[in-house]
């Protein structure tokens, strides 16, 4: 008789080999994988690297595809000052930031 | 990001705006195709930015698939100001132009500056350089510094060091004098002093040397005062530098023949200016005609400059002070004191150093004028030294 092993349950969520590898090499999180990454100077600049396209362009409100989901700045007079490749530069007076994943 | 903004000016770059039912699409595809899209603001509805002018053209294909409209604001940076002028060959040439005299210009000597003179006048460096070749407008390659160095101090042996510095088209002379040493006769060298004029002597202070004269008493030119050999007691003798001053009571006399008859030269007060331009040592007058007749000339140089750097542009300035003969007639008295006022001058130069104790004028009138003749009696330092020259004989 051949005995089964009984699949171990964990409650700790399970984790990619690249961020696995980010940890160990103390990278910040998602640095290695497909995540963006926000850089906001103040509440005036926000340099987003990873973008994949503009949702939504209002003056008020500003919404990003990040690929894993979706970024969106609130405020006032917001304008995307350079969007080159994945990099968007938005600026403005930023009073908030969404996340929709 | 003024470096940005001057590469955004050199390539050139348009101003656009997109509107439809989902211009963001535009701006998505745009990032997708490596488009730079910047300055992109959200305003009535419609979405405005900007791109490379090379870009837009790759921007309209994409608009086909994005479904918005698009048109362009204003079109700005260099290549469309070349474009706007692109007919207008003057404004090249001129380009091309500006460059090339530049370029020849700054081959040549434009300004000569000479720094460190005291004694020597500018001028006359100037004139000695414009000899051994450094003048403006000289081609820079024909000078050799070294050679210039060298010819320059044997033309002006007032001159102890000299060394000629090229800077961009200005060359700097920089130069250090002589040093004047009074003529006196070495301290270590024996001799003797001797009277310089007739007198009765009144006075000495002996600090080296034998007095041979006794106060009261009359001397000659070329007496000995102060002999500088020493007989001593032993009767050995030996030889000194006699020194000291030797006062004696002098006879001076000054004469002066004021005539009736005088002329004196005049400024009318008319003043004709000239002004010439100096370019490059070449001399443009600025004007037409000469002046003519008699008068006196004072020439003034204004060098142009811009800050601290000089030009090679002066501009000359002449004066013509218009002068005419005055001819007029002095009567007896007036004769006298004319005589009296040259005398005083005379007075000045010919007796500096001495004290005058007593003066008494004597006055001849005669049909052309009045000759006056002034004896001072004089308090005066007459010893002056004269090398003791010394033959050594073996007999």
């Amino acid at each position: 008789m051949v005995m089964r092993k009984k699949p171990k349950l964990s409650l700790r969520p399970s984790r990619s080999k690249v961020d696995l590898l980010g940890k160990a090499l103390e990278l910040p999180p998602g640095a290695l994988g497909q995540g963006a990454h926000i850089e906001l100077s103040s509440n005036r600049e926000a340099t987003v690297d990873g973008c994949k396209g503009v949702m939504e362009y209002e003056e008020t409100r500003i919404k990003l595809n990040i690929g894993t989901g979706s970024v969106t700045f609130l405020g006032r007079n917001l304008e995307i000052a350079n969007l080159l490749g994945n990099q968007t530069v938005i600026a403005g007076f930023i009073t908030g930031l969404e996340f929709t994943m | 990001m003024l470096l940005l903004r001057f590469l955004h000016f050199f390539l050139g770059y348009v101003r656009f705006k997109a509107w439809g039912d989902f211009p963001e699409r535009l701006l998505n595809l745009c990032a997708g195709r490596g488009v730079p899209v910047w300055g992109i603001v959200r305003r009535k509805g419609r979405i405005e930015g900007m791109v490379y002018a090379k870009d837009y053209k790759k921007m309209r294909k994409i608009r086909a698939r994005s479904g918005a409209r698009l048109r362009i604001m204003e079109k700005r940076g260099l290549p469309f100001i070349l474009r706007r002028y692109r007919k207008r060959v003057g404004l090249l040439v001129g380009f091309v132009l500006f460059f090339l005299i530049l370029r020849v210009m700054s081959g040549f000597i434009w300004t000569v500056e000479i720094v460190g003179n005291q004694r020597v006048e500018k001028a006359e460096i100037l004139a000695a350089l414009e000899r051994v070749g450094i003048e403006e407008g000289v081609p820079i390659s024909s000078i050799d510094p070294a050679n210039v160095r060298q010819r320059l101090m044997l033309e002006l042996p007032e001159l102890a060091w000299a060394a000629v510095n090229i800077e961009g088209a200005k060359a700097t002379v920089d130069v250090k004098e002589t040093r004047q040493v009074p003529d006196k006769i070495d301290d270590s060298l024996p001799c003797n002093l001797k009277a310089a004029r007739d007198g009765r002597i009144i006075g000495h202070q002996v600090t080296d040397g034998r007095i041979m004269v006794q106060i009261g008493d009359a001397v000659v030119a070329g007496d000995l005062l102060v002999s500088g050999v020493m007989e001593y007691a032993d009767g050995e003798s030996g030889f000194k530098h006699a020194a000291g001053q030797v006062f004696a009571e002098t006879q001076r006399a000054i004469s002066y023949t004021a005539r009736y008859d005088q002329q004196e030269t005049y400024r009318t007060g008319q003043v004709r200016r000239r002004r010439a331009l100096k370019l490059f040592g070449l001399e443009i007058p600025l004007y037409l005609g000469s002046v003519r007749g008699t008068y006196e000339k004072e020439i003034e140089t204004h060098q142009l400059a811009f800050g601290t750097a000089t030009l090679p542009i002066s501009v000359v300035s002449a004066s013509f002070y218009e002068t005419a003969q005055l001819d007029y007639t002095l009567d007896e008295a007036g004769a006298l004191e004319f005589a009296r006022q040259q005398i005083a001058g005379l007075e000045r130069e010919q007796l500096q150093g001495a004290e005058i104790l007593s003066k008494e004028e004597q006055i001849e009138t005669t049909e052309e004028g009045v000759a006056l003749t002034v004896q001072y009696v004089c308090k005066e330092n007459i010893a002056v030294e004269e090398i003791l020259s010394i033959s050594t004989t073996n007999e």
